[in-house]
């Protein structure tokens, strides 16, 4: 029988069917036989986790001697969840989808609640905290819109759905308490880390640095940026200041990973993380606490700086500012924070970035220039009364020094010699010879702080005059003053090292091209400036005893303006006040009203003396006039004290005291018997 | 012959009947099975709380099936207009829930497509394909000028209300189960196929504007099918102002893009674990509640509703793939059998329709599951989990055994039979 159309058509849907069923049995044939393989591999990879990444310790710091310095110790971080930490639903969503939360569970309410059980358990307030979140929400935005922009498209970035800490440097009681009272919190949690301990007390800490959380830019200029175990992440904390930062890609280490499948099976063999390779400083521990403690016990001036540097390596035996402030101490900060225009500017780490004129230490190296210039010889004589002019009082000296040879205008520090040498140098041949002691560039230790100081540029007789005794334009460092002077101990000149293991070292010493007996006769003034009645430190540091050894060296007082001024004003109502501003239009600033008597101003009283410089060395008694070669006492030493007075006075008999505390030590003696006390 | 079944004084065909029940309990049997592996912590001791439910609606499906087939498919029939209005009634109140918050219509996700009274939750949309079905057939039982083109309008129209009101829920999986339903119920019942070809045409040639108006994430779905081959996908990565082509308005250029380049994490990743899923299965499969796609429910998102296809081959491989074919070839043969041997037309059409919607969602899932079509989230019918799918499958099934064995008797021209046979 024929089909009815009715029974066609039913055929005709049923071959519609079947159509779609054969390609579908086609499909299933491809995939469960011919790809079966490939997709069983791929479900293994599905089960795999993103690898972990493990810690690493970051380096240690040790002194010259091997003391420990700075290292990390275990510590606790407390670590919000960033959907906590920004108010962003689809964050929050995504959060509760990674925790397995019901979303419920997270509301507004119960978020704030855990940030004050927070403020609570740590020292911080709220508003900390806040500003914290505030912080670490800017910085992860900053990152995703950098990468985003490079994608060309939106990328979810792995610090949006990671913890980050908001409080850290728990200790182990700390992180106990802590885990119990924020265990409701599945947002929180506490994290291993580690904390950086200082253990060099306020000598040490200008030096050592400080560490701070990575910035962008930071993260935008990191070296290895490729290596995603050891490029910056964006709650890392990385050298900001001093060593810390000096070394910062010698100090920080590389984070492990763990590859570990779902199933908590180890996949792979894991990196294991490495640490930070440490770093030996030139530093004496011991000899830096001595020189600090001697500040310490003399709080003349305003402040002031001490160097003392190995001759021969010109390595940085101590290197001591004071005031200092301990910035890992929140009380001393606190102290000196309050004193923020504390006129003593203990914040400063003097030593590398505090610039003075150097007065009359300059000579020293004047005469060299001017003797192997031969402008000037051994025995020319100069006749000095007091001033350079005989009927125009400015150009002064100290004293009056009747036909002043070389080597007496060195010990008795005569002004008028050095105006006349100076003049005849000219500013051009002064600051080429100021360079090649190492003034005008940067000492070598490193140390972004680092002040390069400045060399006299106005070409005229009145500049090189002032160039010749060390005012006017030139200005330079204690660093660069005590290689200075180390450069005139043994002839050489060498930039300085802070960082003993270097991998790349300053090139060794080059002698400088002056001849031995202008050296010797350079050092002979320097040894009667000191041990020779008229010398200008004899009175306080000539009868200083030193064993073996002789002190040599050169004073300085160098007269400098002071930071402000004292204005007596008159304000509209009739009252007289008298006004500290650095300048008149300061204080036009502070009392646009008052009436400023700008001719009556006067110098505040601590601010009247000059600097007192004194830079010096040990050379071995008897054979002074040799360059000092390689020894346990071949030191150099520069000591500064800010408006102090007179560099015999007050500088040299530091420096003195200094030097014998240094050959204490030497001899095993303690550091709290030469210091006199603890720094 | 196996034994004849007697349900009071109705005697059933047993070819037919049981050309029906034995595929449906094979597929309701791999389900049990597949949701005891899924979600009982020890498969062959513990019995896993999804698969007992299951196996409640399962019962109350049959009892609902043997309702059916009591009360006849020829009285529901008269019923199926005052029906066809209930239902759409109710998918209005699901509408109205957007204006006046009403306690009985939970919205999630956004999406309003239940009926909640107390624990029990019904999808309208379920029932309303059953009585759409009814509907139409008993539109067009006695008609015939649904063969111009002019009275295909009524059908038409007798579509596009439900399917508009379901659309809006939105449910964009049922809605596609409408059109070839009455294409079918069209076809076996006369049109001439050139009127329906131009209307299949004039629906193509709406596609775009179809395409402008739904939302990005079903534009992903519908696009997703193609970006599953990592050629294309590298394509478009390589020429992204090509992908912005597709871009809907509202969705900003980085937004679409880090749709692409994220595809296999985001819009594609159930696609990309499905295939996973089935192609680890193999020829012989994993075994019964073997295998990871079983083990970690991480891996593939709706594996025991809309992907339960993928876990049946993944545990049963090539073989238990084909076995779940076979069923509903058999269930398709069957069921149009059961229309060709009844002469009633309003029995021929049910029978049609029903099989059709069974076939067709079927089809729509399977094909989602293995990447050949797009993903519609529709369930396949007996197998995946849920109470009202399931229940309306076995309603399916009741309604089918009883235009198979309720034959009346009828001295009248053999109905759908035209002369005019331009086909």
């Amino acid at each position: 029988m024929a089909f009815s159309m009715f029974e066609h058509r039913i055929k005709l849907l049923l071959m519609l069917f079947a159509l779609p069923a054969l390609v579908l049995v086609g499909r299933l044939f491809q995939l469960q036989v011919v790809q079966a393989s490939a997709f069983r591999e791929e479900t293994h990879e599905m089960l795999q986790r993103p690898p972990r990444q493990l810690a690493c310790l970051r380096g240690r710091i040790f002194d010259r001697a091997g003391r420990l310095l700075a290292y990390d110790d275990s510590a606790w971080d407390i670590s919000v969840h960033y959907a906590a930490i920004v108010n962003d639903p689809a964050a929050r969503r995504r959060m509760c989808k990674l925790l397995k939360l019901p979303a419920d569970a997270v509301t507004d309410e119960r978020i704030e609640e855990s940030w004050e059980r927070i403020a609570q358990l740590s020292a911080k307030s709220r508003d900390d905290l806040r500003r914290e979140a505030q912080r670490i929400e800017r910085l992860v935005k900053r990152i995703k819109n950098d990468v985003s922009e490079k994608r060309g498209m939106e990328i979810l970035i792995e610090e949006e759905l990671s913890a980050h800490p908001v409080v850290s440097g728990l200790d182990r009681s700390q992180q106990v308490a802590a885990r119990v009272a924020l265990s409701e919190y599945p947002w929180i949690d506490i994290t291993a880390s580690h904390r950086r301990v200082y253990d060099g007390g306020t000598a040490m800490n200008q030096i050592l640095g400080q560490l701070g959380r990575v910035t962008a830019e930071a993260l935008a200029a990191d070296p290895f940026a490729d290596d995603h175990l050891a490029k910056y992440q964006s709650d890392d904390f990385i050298g900001i200041l001093g060593v810390e930062r000096l070394a910062e890609n010698w100090l920080r280490g590389r984070r492990g990973e763990e590859y570990k499948n779902r199933l908590g099976q180890e996949v792979k063999p894991p990196v294991q993380p490495r640490d930070g390779r440490d770093v030996q400083l030139t530093i004496d521990f011991e000899l830096q606490k001595a020189v600090y403690g001697q500040w310490t016990l003399s709080s003349i001036g305003m402040g002031g700086a001490a160097v003392i540097l190995d001759i021969p390596t010109r390595n940085v035996l101590a290197m001591v500012g004071y005031p200092a402030v301990d910035p890992h101490d929140p009380d001393d900060v606190r102290r000196n924070i309050a004193l923020r225009d504390n006129p003593r500017r203990p914040f400063l780490f003097r030593a590398v970035r505090g610039n003075y004129h150097p007065g009359s230490i300059v000579k020293p190296m004047i005469l060299a220039a001017g003797m192997t210039e031969r402008i000037v010889g051994p025995n020319d004589t100069v006749n000095c009364i007091g001033r350079l002019f005989e009927s125009y009082g400015g150009w002064g000296c100290e004293g009056i020094h009747p036909h002043v040879s070389a080597v007496e205008a060195i010990q008795k520090s005569c002004n008028v010699y050095f105006y006349r040498l100076g003049q005849q140098l000219g500013v051009e041949r002064e600051a080429k010879w100021m360079q090649m002691f190492g003034l005008g560039r940067p000492s070598g230790t490193g140390l972004v702080e680092d002040f390069r100081g400045r060399l006299p540029m106005r070409k005229n007789d009145g500049e090189a005059r002032l160039a010749a005794i060390g005012q006017g334009e030139i200005e330079l460092t204690p660093i660069q003053a005590a290689n200075l002077i180390a450069t005139v101990a043994d002839g050489k000149f060498r930039p300085v090292t802070l960082w003993a293991n270097n991998p790349n070292p300053h090139p060794p010493a080059h002698p400088l091209p002056v001849s031995q007996s202008t050296w010797e006769t350079v050092r002979e003034g320097l040894y009667r400036a000191v041990n020779v009645h008229g010398g200008t430190a004899y009175k306080k540091a000539g009868h200083v005893d030193f064993g073996p050894y002789v002190l040599m060296g050169k004073t300085g007082s160098a007269e400098t303006g002071p930071p402000e001024w004292i204005y007596p004003i008159t304000l509209p109502d009739g009252k007289r006040y008298e006004v500290r501003a650095p300048d008149a239009r300061a204080v036009r600033r502070l009392y646009p009203d008052a009436q400023i008597h700008d001719e009556n101003k006067r110098c505040p009283p601590e601010y009247e003396q000059t600097h007192s410089w004194f830079v010096g060395y040990l050379a071995p008694r008897g054979r002074y006039k040799q360059p000092v070669g390689p020894g346990p006492a071949s030191v150099a030493i520069a000591v500064i004290v800010e408006h102090a007075g007179h560099g015999g006075d007050v500088a040299a008999p530091m420096a003195a005291d200094m030097l014998r505390a240094f050959l204490q030590l030497q001899n095993g003696e303690s550091a709290a018997g030469a210091a006199g006390g603890a720094p | 012959m196996i034994g004849d079944l007697k349900i009071s004084s109705l005697k059933i065909s047993s070819r037919h009947t049981w050309g029906l029940l034995i595929p449906v309990c094979v597929l309701c049997g791999l389900s049990l099975f597949s949701l005891q592996g899924l979600f009982s912590p020890e498969p062959a001791r513990v019995p896993a709380g999804a698969a007992v439910k299951q196996l409640g609606f399962m019962i109350v499906g049959l009892v609902l099936a043997g309702l059916t087939i009591a009360v006849s498919y020829q009285r529901l029939g008269r019923f199926a207009y005052a029906l066809f209005v209930f239902c759409l009634a109710i998918l209005l109140l699901l509408q109205l829930d957007k204006r006046f918050d009403l306690a009985f219509v939970p919205c999630r996700n956004g999406s309003r497509r239940w009926i909640e009274i107390g624990s029990i939750q019904l999808q309208p949309s379920e029932l309303m394909k059953i009585v759409y079905v009814l509907a139409l057939s008993w539109y067009l039982r006695y008609r015939s000028n649904y063969r111009t083109f002019a009275g295909l309008a009524s059908p038409f129209f007798l579509t596009l209300v439900p399917m508009g009101l379901i659309l809006v829920q939105p449910d964009l999986g049922t809605v596609l189960l409408f059109l070839p339903v009455l294409f079918a119920m069209l076809f076996a019942a006369g049109a001439r196929v050139k009127h329906l070809l131009i209307i299949i045409l004039f629906g193509t040639a709406c596609l775009p504007l179809f395409w402008m108006q739904i939302k990005p994430y079903q534009r992903l779905r519908l696009v997703g099918m193609v970006l599953q081959n990592p050629n294309i996908r590298a394509y478009f990565e390589n020429k992204p102002e090509r992908w912005d082509w597709f871009r809907p308005p509202r969705t900003t250029q980085r937004e679409w893009r880090t749709e692409l380049t994220q595809w296999s994490k985001r819009a594609g990743f159930q696609l990309v674990h499905g295939k996973a899923a089935i192609g680890s299965g193999g020829v012989l499969g994993q075994g019964w509640a073997k295998g990871p796609f079983v083990e970690h429910d991480f891996l593939l998102p709706e594996r025991e509703n809309d992907f339960i296809f993928a876990i049946i081959t993944h545990q049963w491989g090539f073989v238990g793939g084909l076995l779940v074919l076979c069923c509903y070839g058999v269930i398709l043969i069957v069921g149009y059998d059961v229309a060709l041997n009844t002469k009633d037309p309003f029995g021929r059409l049910v029978a049609v329709g029903i099989t059709t919607l069974i076939g067709v969602q079927a089809l729509t899932n399977l094909c989602m599951t293995v990447g050949i079509g797009p993903i519609t989230g529709v369930t396949l019918p007996f197998v995946s989990k849920g109470g009202s799918s399931l229940v309306s499958s076995f309603v399916c099934l009741g309604l089918l055994v009883s235009v198979a064995t309720d034959r009346p008797i009828l001295i009248a021209k053999t109905p759908f039979q035209f002369d005019d046979a331009d086909e």
